[in-house]
């Protein structure tokens, strides 16, 4: 279950999204994030999904690992879809009893599960694109600006980075820790919500102690490779924008621009 | 990305024998013994436990992780309880025990492994890592198990906390008339402990017999990244040497008995190994 | 020259309760004096609790001790204007080899060193591909590091420390949860490091037989140093060694039993093959004889 969250992992292969520069990267999800929002005609979704499926094409990650991600939000997605599907009023298409299903409900629910997926599918291209560490570091550099009025950038940037590593590793121990104490005759599926939320806590004290110990050793392993806060740092790969990234932001502004005259069409 | 962990595994395993597994690290060895007391469902194929299949619909699994405790890699980390005595009883109250049995199983299982009473209303993460080992084990030994199952169970302690587990276990086998598989990388381990030897390589099973018989197939364990006992080796190199001592010593005791027999002929006929 | 100079070195574990009320002290290290030479391979041992973990935190200034003084290559741990410096010469590998891996891509990890030194880029690059190479995980530079081995992940810690060119690596039981071979990976790798490189190597471990190959072995118990000498005369300690809870390898305990037995065998046998040189004559002999009263 935790494992399917796919953000967050980076797929190792060489491809031209890959190389693009995070801050490159990171801008684009915002606008293509951002023309999800602004369009809702069928127009629209055209050109989305042109746009996205070119993108996949090009980063040369397998589709079906992209869909992974999908599972993690499959709940959040029947919600909303039914949601739409059943409160919408409008002309009904059928109902039974008190069901009713109609026109409008069916299309904004069909709208609303593309929005979602096409909103899933298009960050983890970034986060599958792009290391982590060059994620933070494209997010370090984009809001460096914020250091003036007292925002620690560069701390914020390196937990992040910290947090992605130590995901797995976690998800594994909570796993591992599950099945010991299911071998000692632990229940984590029946019973009602008081019980299981009670079940939870020979799997939570352990996992909090665990990971308060790999943080403790974290930090004096960073203390002996001479960390010290982001002063006087220097990178192996700093950032640099190339022509390729030039490229893409033109070609994601033409993209933008399309999107946004969409709205002015009539469906 | 799914790959196989397993591969047409089958064995038997007698009441009250000490079985070592030993395999490379991704061999199969932890998925193994996962389904044996029914954490995890083969794909095909089955587990039985005293001649019923665990798998078929209605057994108790719950009981049955009662009667085949498993004991993971570093069990110490599952441990989270105030005191170590009501984390012992953990597994008996999960079995629907009342307090005072569940207390009762509990005192027995932290003796068994040797725990000083002292340290029962003690917070299991203020004792030493051989400590907290052996109070993980005891939660296991609570539930009363008829076979335990250990996966590396000395991982990461000293030689001392080593020579204490190992002890430990193979009391509760001697003494208990438990049947034990021990996951184990060491040859030495289990060349002086078990009975019986499974070795995995590739996600499948490739000899289980005596371990003299299996580590007189020393070649073949090199093949599979593992290796024999230095005295297997050394009997090797007597042996090539011209020296025909018998190949399948393991054991220093045993390796001295057949060394020293040379110097004295009585021994020499009636050697034991 | 010594690269590490520790004098009369005392610690203590303190304990508090919630109140930051001293609650419990233990001493860990009393009066403690090593001083390890440049360029040599030194193994600590020692059960758990002996210190000998302490003893390496001090080494890099991840604490300081009580009293006395660790000078790494002339440089006072207590100085904090040499922190850096003191780091960057003797670097640290610890015990679990997933808590001391900070970035998400192997090369990225290496470079974390010589990022926070400040070291320029391109330098860093050329760093980052020779620590590499001398770890033999060139290959593995853009993985991740949650698909490594333990004894891989291992070798990226000891290049993370490698890229910044220290001269003294301390090792904090590196091996102690890895598998037979990745632990023999990670010592072959420290000894090459120590050959072709002349690292110091200060190898902390409670394998006996990690310690055959050291230049020294220094043996800790409660504190303090019990023994100090070569290989082979540690080895031939067989008793104490068994009194300080720590094993003796098998080949050395076996010729030590026979010793015991009556045969002329030296102490300190190490090796299989200086067991065999010494038993085979002998054992022919005997089964001449044997076979001599036999017709």
């Amino acid at each position: 279950m935790l494992r399917d969250i796919t953000i967050g992992q980076y797929y190792p292969v060489a491809s031209r999204i890959h190389a693009l520069d995070p801050r490159t990267k990171l801008a684009a999800t915002m606008l293509y994030l951002l023309s999800l929002f602004m369009t809702d005609s069928v127009a629209g979704y055209a050109i989305a999904t042109i746009f996205l499926f070119s993108v996949i094409r090009l980063s040369r990650v397998p589709f079906r690992f992209m869909v992974r991600g999908l599972k993690a939000i499959m709940i959040l997605l029947v919600l909303s879809v039914s949601f739409n599907l059943f409160l919408t009023p409008g002309t009904e298409l059928f109902g039974i009893g008190f069901i009713h299903i109609t026109y409008e409900g069916l299309f904004t629910a069909l709208f609303m599960a593309v929005r979602l997926v096409y909103l899933v599918l298009g960050s983890s291209i970034m986060t599958l694109t792009t290391t982590p560490n060059a994620l933070t570091d494209g997010l370090e550099k984009s809001l460096g600006f914020m250091k003036r009025f007292g925002v620690p950038v560069h701390e914020i940037a390196m937990m992040m980075s910290i947090a992605l590593r130590f995901i797995p590793i976690l998800v594994e121990e909570t796993d591992k820790i599950m099945k010991a104490q299911t071998a000692r005759g632990a229940d984590f599926e029946s019973g009602g919500l008081i019980q299981k939320a009670r079940a939870m806590v020979p799997l939570l004290v352990p996992l909090f102690i665990s990971a308060f110990r790999r943080a403790l050793d974290l930090s004096m392993a960073m203390e002996a490779r001479c960390y010290h806060g982001g002063e006087g740092r220097t990178k192996m790969r700093p950032l640099r924008y190339g022509k390729n990234d030039m490229h893409a932001y033109v070609i994601i502004l033409i993209y933008f621009i399309l999107m946004l005259l969409t709205n002015l069409l009539p469906f | 990305m799914e790959s196989c962990a397993l591969k047409d595994v089958s064995f038997e395993v007698e009441d009250g024998l000490f079985v070592g597994l030993i395999g490379h690290t991704g061999s199969g060895k932890s998925t193994l013994i996962q389904h044996l007391n029914g954490l995890m469902k083969p794909t095909s194929g089955t587990v039985y436990f005293d001649e019923e299949d665990i798998f078929a619909p209605g057994y108790d699994l719950k009981g049955l992780r009662s009667r085949v405790g498993l004991v993971f890699q570093y069990p110490e980390y599952q441990l989270f309880e105030q005191d170590i005595i009501t984390d012992v009883k953990f597994g008996p109250k999960n079995m629907g025990l009342k307090d005072d049995e569940a207390s009762g199983r509990a005192e027995e299982a932290l003796r068994l492994v040797g725990v000083d009473p002292r340290l029962y209303k003690r917070s299991p993460f203020e004792i030493s890592g051989g400590q907290k080992r052996r109070v993980a084990i005891a939660g296991v030994l609570a539930m009363g198990p008829r076979v335990l199952i250990l996966d590396e169970p000395t991982a990461g302690l000293d030689p001392k906390g080593r020579d204490e587990i190992l002890d430990c276990i193979d009391a509760l086998h001697t003494e208990k008339g438990m049947t034990v598989i021990l996951v184990s990388h060491s040859m030495d381990d289990v060349a002086r402990y078990a009975d019986r030897l499974l070795v995995m390589d590739k996600s499948r099973l490739c000899y289980y017999d005596t371990p003299k018989e299996v580590f007189t197939h020393y070649k073949e364990l090199e093949r599979m990244g593992l290796s024999a006992p230095q005295i297997t080796y050394l009997a090797a190199d007597l042996r090539r040497a011209g020296i025909m001592v018998d190949e399948r010593m393991s054991t220093i005791e045993e390796a001295k008995a057949e060394i020293l027999g040379f110097f004295h002929d009585k021994d020499k006929d009636h050697n034991s190994i | 020259m010594n690269i590490i100079e520790a004098a009369h070195i005392f610690f203590d574990y303190v304990q508090k309760d919630e109140n930051d009320q001293i609650e419990e002290i233990n001493e860990a290290l009393s009066d403690l004096s090593i001083s390890i030479e440049k360029g040599s391979f030194v193994c600590i041992l020692g059960h758990n609790g002996s210190g000998k973990s302490t003893f390496a935190k001090l080494l890099n200034g991840l604490s300081l001790p009580k009293e006395g003084t660790v000078l790494i290559s002339g440089m006072d741990t207590r100085d904090e204007s040499r922190l850096l410096n003191i780091r960057k010469t003797c670097g640290m590998v610890f015990q679990n080899p997933d808590n001391q891996i900070i970035a998400n891509v192997v090369e990225e990890d290496v470079a974390f060193g010589p990022e926070n030194l400040g070291v320029p880029t391109e330098e860093i690059v050329r760093r980052v591909d020779d620590a590499l190479k001398k770890v033999g995980m060139e290959a593995y530079r853009l993985n991740s590091p949650n698909r490594l081995s333990g004894g891989q992940k291992q070798r990226v810690a000891i290049a993370g420390v490698m890229a910044m060119k220290p001269e003294c690596i301390v090792l904090d039981e590196p091996t102690a949860m890895l598998d037979p071979s990745g632990r023999r990976d990670v010592l072959r790798t420290v000894h090459e490091l120590n050959k072709k490189e002349g690292i110091t190597i200060v190898h902390i471990t409670h394998y006996m037989e990690e310690a055959v190959d050291a230049d020294r072995i220094i043996v800790m118990d409660d504190g303090r140093v019990v023994m100090d000498d070569e290989p082979r005369k540690i080895f031939s300690r067989v008793d104490e060694l068994r009194n300080l809870s720590l094993s003796v390898p098998q080949i050395t305990e076996l010729a030590y039993e026979l010793r015991q037995a009556g045969m002329p065998i030296p102490l300190g046998i190490l090796t299989r093959e200086e067991l065999l040189q010494y038993i085979i004559p002998l054992m022919k002999r005997a089964e001449r004889k044997g076979a001599g009263a036999d017709a």
